[in-house]
């Protein structure tokens, strides 16, 4: 590379492809990109676009720990990315990926936080400054001391980020960093940004949820099928009317555009019940005396902050957990536990945890022995799945997935369906097409109660929400026309 | 909280409760060397796991006296009662390296020179073991929604359990790995640790307690033994 | 810039993490395992390891054929010498990392880990070595036993299994015969779920 503005070019991408090992054609296919120093790029696009890949491309991960084979011309700060070791390029670039969960080692805030200083041989002295400083940074002085594993992905992303800030890379890659948040915890993720980008540092962060960029990015980078097609300004993104944003299939860029479903008329059959429940975890109450109904045709949205007991709740419903006092009544009549998961079936929030079968045909199959091969087949076609019919489930993607477990509680059957968080990490075309089947499913007369986060979905999905104030109440409100007040409820803390 | 020792002292009182187990024979030697543990445990601040030991530690010795030397049954003989109450022993004295933080682990891994062909896989064990229960937990509760476990068919049963398990975990290791490698584990040069290994004070108390503590077991038991 | 990359023989931070993930694993069920089974002491004895070759072998196979390359056998059998060593008494640390290196050795020439049958091998050593401990276990508390005053009847009764080469040789019987059977299903799920997926190679 012989550029004359070396020292200004962050990131250079000079006719870029990549292949993972083993995959059919590459990832991504001739980029051309320069990313300058202090710069703030978005990437965006559908599931598979290869903005993922990209941001490996970029931390050296693509390369060198996913093993695929890297054409072209990569530099960082001007120097040939062939030329850095891998473990020096974690110097240089800093890597928050999409799940919290898993990108911890240490047990306790401070270990963690010194983890990348100490692999670069950080010197005692200067390790305790450099904590000290990353752990003001992320404001997190009341994380210090404690266990990391039980922590919310909020504050585990807080905790990864510090990490990374205490190495002090100039480059940030920010991979679906708000994939697994709630929307209090992506807007302090976004005020980190905005102090990073302060500080000079170049970012780059690879999202489907753009609502929260739109007064930091400088560019917004649209990727189909592994190339580069449009760059907009926040300014031109904004600006794009509905109509176009939807046939691209990206994220609202602004939530004040997003509207409500029309009110449907939901049937006066009441199908849950649930009085006076009450749940305590070791003696710890999570929630006190709750009583709610619902009716068949709702799709309520369930939200509130962590821990206040959203997926105790679905766990009791279905019988997985036992409630400590109150009652459960399905269409009427007192449901004992055992019995709860004849009504009530509950999706998970970790799909992988739910397949079994060796393709996507067996998965349905294994819930009815009898199913002929065009039942199946029209099951799949109803959610787009009947191409992958012979695939293992876990080649399946995360909205593919997703379907497939909707796929699978259609089977079974009850008229009652929980599901937990089914948008996470999903892009614009995989939440429509959830949201449109759980409206679809309502409109049979189910009952379906979604814990969600997401905002855009829930107002352009659900006629009601419940909302977990605190542990002993429930704020009960119809979605059409308090769009402001399911905003400050996501927001709450 | 509690105090804080050096591995080496928790160590050494590895070492010096096996070599009592190995050789204690009188009841009540072994019912005092119980209690001391229990203390050990205490001033190191495991609170909830000395008590659950201790617990444990009562029912086998009530089961000993109330049997009266010849077991209960063929399931539980005196030999089964009496290895359990060693090994209890044993884990009570392991307890507070089991206790370790995986930063501390590490640490002294380096300070070993621990080849990282073992020290690293052995660190992801550490990180890993907390959530395992969670993992297989949320597998079990798919399958009972779904109404496939059935141990009729132990076989399916098997597959069922063992397979999404294996992805999940499988997936889990390569995001921790890539995290790890993103920030520089693999770097060959000197790594360093914010936890600084000290033998202090109360180290040097211990080991000299620990030491006394077994000598004069030592003794009784030859006083015992006479 | 052209950046073919051969499988190198040299583990990977990725191989010590599946590694250690599995063996995290295979330690937690293992004591799920023992703690359910171990109300009986006949079969903790003469079956233990048996039934362990049996529900561990998936997690080993599929670390083996993940990990493809040298170390997973012995990384395996050093961490149990680890744990067997803290809660047990140093010597079974020899015990098992001496089962390792055999083990290890089994696996020996190039490409063995993705032959299930090379990796069938190497298990049931491992198996063996752990069946074999839980005998030297009784050998070891044996003379401390006594020393309590237990009459000699006693202990003749109750470690009659392990004294006794009928017993002996049905454990190691049971646990080899297991183990195998542990693996054949194994590379059944191998080649159903995992190399059908694209997961293993």
């Amino acid at each position: 590379m012989t550029n004359c503005s070396k020292e200004h070019t962050a990131i250079s991408f000079e006719k870029v492809s990549f292949q993972y090992p083993g995959a059919e054609s590459p990832s991504v296919k001739d980029i051309n990109l320069e990313v300058q120093t202090g710069e703030f790029i978005v990437l965006t696009g559908g599931s598979g676009c290869g903005k993922t890949t990209l941001t490996r491309i970029i931390n050296g991960l693509a390369n060198n720990f996913y093993e695929g084979t890297l054409t072209g011309n990569v530099s960082l700060l001007g120097v040939p990315i062939s030329d850095y070791p891998v473990y020096e390029i974690g110097k240089l670039v800093g890597s928050i990926f999409q799940d919290p969960r898993s990108q911890f080692f240490a047990s306790i805030t401070e270990d963690e936080i010194a983890f990348g200083c100490e692999n670069y041989g950080v010197p005692f002295e200067e390790l305790e400054m450099r904590v000290t400083k990353a752990v003001k940074d992320i404001n997190g002085e009341m994380l210090l001391g404690k266990e990391i594993y039980p922590m919310s992905s909020g504050e585990k992303q807080k905790i990864a980020i510090a990490s990374v800030n205490a190495v002090n890379p100039q480059i940030y890659v920010f991979d679906e960093p708000s994939a697994n948040l709630d929307m209090f915890s992506v807007e302090a993720l976004k005020e980190l940004m905005r102090k990073l980008k302060q500080a000079g540092h170049t970012i780059v962060v690879a999202e489907h949820r753009l609502y929260y960029l739109t007064d930091l990015a400088d560019r917004f980078l649209y990727m189909e099928n592994g190339r580069l097609q449009k760059e907009w300004s926040a300014m031109e993104l904004l600006q794009l009317s509905e109509l176009e944003r939807k046939s691209i299939g990206i994220r609202t860029a602004d939530l004040q555009k997003i509207e409500t479903i029309p009110p449907v008329q939901v049937k006066k059959t009441e199908t849950i019940s649930v009085e006076n429940l009450s749940f305590a975890y070791r003696k710890n109450p999570v929630f006190e005396d709750l009583s709610f109904k619902a009716y068949a045709g709702d799709l309520i949205a369930i939200i509130g902050h962590n821990g206040v007991g959203k997926s105790t709740l679905s766990n009791i419903m279905c019988g997985i957990k036992k409630e400590n006092a109150g009652n459960i009544l399905y269409c009427g009549k007192k449901v004992s536990r055992k019995r709860r998961k004849d009504f009530a079936y509950f999706v998970m929030q970790n799909t992988e945890s739910q397949f079994f079968g060796d393709s996507v045909a067996e998965e349905l199959r294994l819930n009815r022995k009898k199913a002929t091969d065009t039942q199946i087949k029209e099951l799949l076609t109803l959610y787009g799945l009947s191409e992958w019919s012979d695939f293992h489930p876990a080649t399946l993607s995360g909205g593919q997935k997703q379907r497939l477990t909707l796929a699978v509680s259609d089977w079974i059957d009850t008229p009652i369906l929980i599901l937990d968080e089914p948008t996470s990490g999903l892009d614009f075309q995989n939440m429509q097409r959830i949201s449109d089947h759980l409206k679809s499913l309502t409109e049979k007369g189910k009952t379906i109660l979604v814990i969600t986060h997401d905002y855009e979905f829930a107002a352009m999905t659900c006629n009601r929400a419940l909302y977990f104030s605190d542990r002993n109440h429930i704020d009960d409100f119809p979605i059409q026309g308090n769009l402001e007040k399911l905003y400050s409820c996501l927001m709450a803390h | 909280m509690g105090v804080k020792f050096d591995f080496r002292t928790k160590l050494l009182v590895i070492a010096l409760t096996m070599s009592l187990v190995a050789v204690l024979t009188s009841d009540i030697l072994i019912y005092t060397l119980l209690v001391c543990l229990c203390i050990y445990l205490l001033i190191q601040g495991f609170y909830r796991q000395a008590i659950k030991y201790f617990a444990v530690c009562c029912v086998f010795i009530l089961l000993r006296l109330f049997s009266g030397g010849n077991g209960i049954t063929f399931l539980m003989p005196e030999m089964f009662l009496f290895m359990v109450l060693r090994i209890l022993m044993m884990v009570m004295a392991a307890q507070p390296v089991f206790g370790m933080p995986p930063g501390e682990v590490v640490a002294v891994f380096k300070k070993i020179h621990a080849p990282s062909g073992i020290a690293l896989p052995i660190t992801f064990t550490l990180r890993f073991f907390p959530t395992i229960r969670s993992e297989f937990a949320d597998v079990f509760s798919s399958l009972r929604l779904r109404k496939l476990l059935s141990w009729k068919h132990p076989l399916d049963a098997m597959e069922y359990i063992v397979t999404p398990v294996i992805f999940r975990s499988s997936r889990i290791a390569e995001e921790l790995a890539a995290s790890a490698e993103s920030r520089g584990i693999s770097n060959p040069g000197e790594h360093t640790c914010r936890r600084k290994l000290l033998f202090r004070k109360q180290d040097w108390l211990m080991c000299v307690i620990a030491v006394a503590i077994t000598v004069m077991y030592f003794v009784l038991e030859g006083m015992v033994k006479v | 810039m052209q950046n073919e990359k051969t499988q190198s023989a040299k583990l990977s931070v990725k191989d010590a993490a599946t590694m250690g993930i599995f063996c995290a694993i295979m330690f937690a069920v293992f004591m799920a395992y023992s703690m359910l089974t171990g109300a009986s002491l006949f079969y903790s004895m003469i079956f233990n390891a048996a039934g362990a070759g049996l529900i561990l072998a998936p997690f080993y196979v599929y670390m083996s054929m993940k990990v493809g390359k040298h170390g997973p056998a012995l990384v395996y059998n050093i961490m149990w010498a680890i744990i067997a060593g803290l809660m047990m008494g140093p010597f079974m640390i020899p015990w098992f990392l001496g089962g390792g290196i055999i083990a290890e050795l089994s696996m020996c020439g190039k490409d063995s880990y993705h032959d299930i049958k090379r990796v069938t091998i190497s298990w049931v050593i491992t198996a063996l070595v752990r069946a074999a401990h839980g005998m030297s276990e009784i050998w070891f508390f044996k003379d401390a036993f006594l020393a309590t005053g237990v009459s000699e009847a006693q202990v003749q009764i109750q470690t009659q299994y392990y004294t006794d080469p009928k017993w002996v040789l049905l454990s190691l019987a049971a646990t080899a015969a297991l183990a195998i059977l542990g693996c054949v299903i194994s590379n059944k799920l191998i080649v159903k779920h995992f190399r059908k997926s694209g997961v293993i190679k």
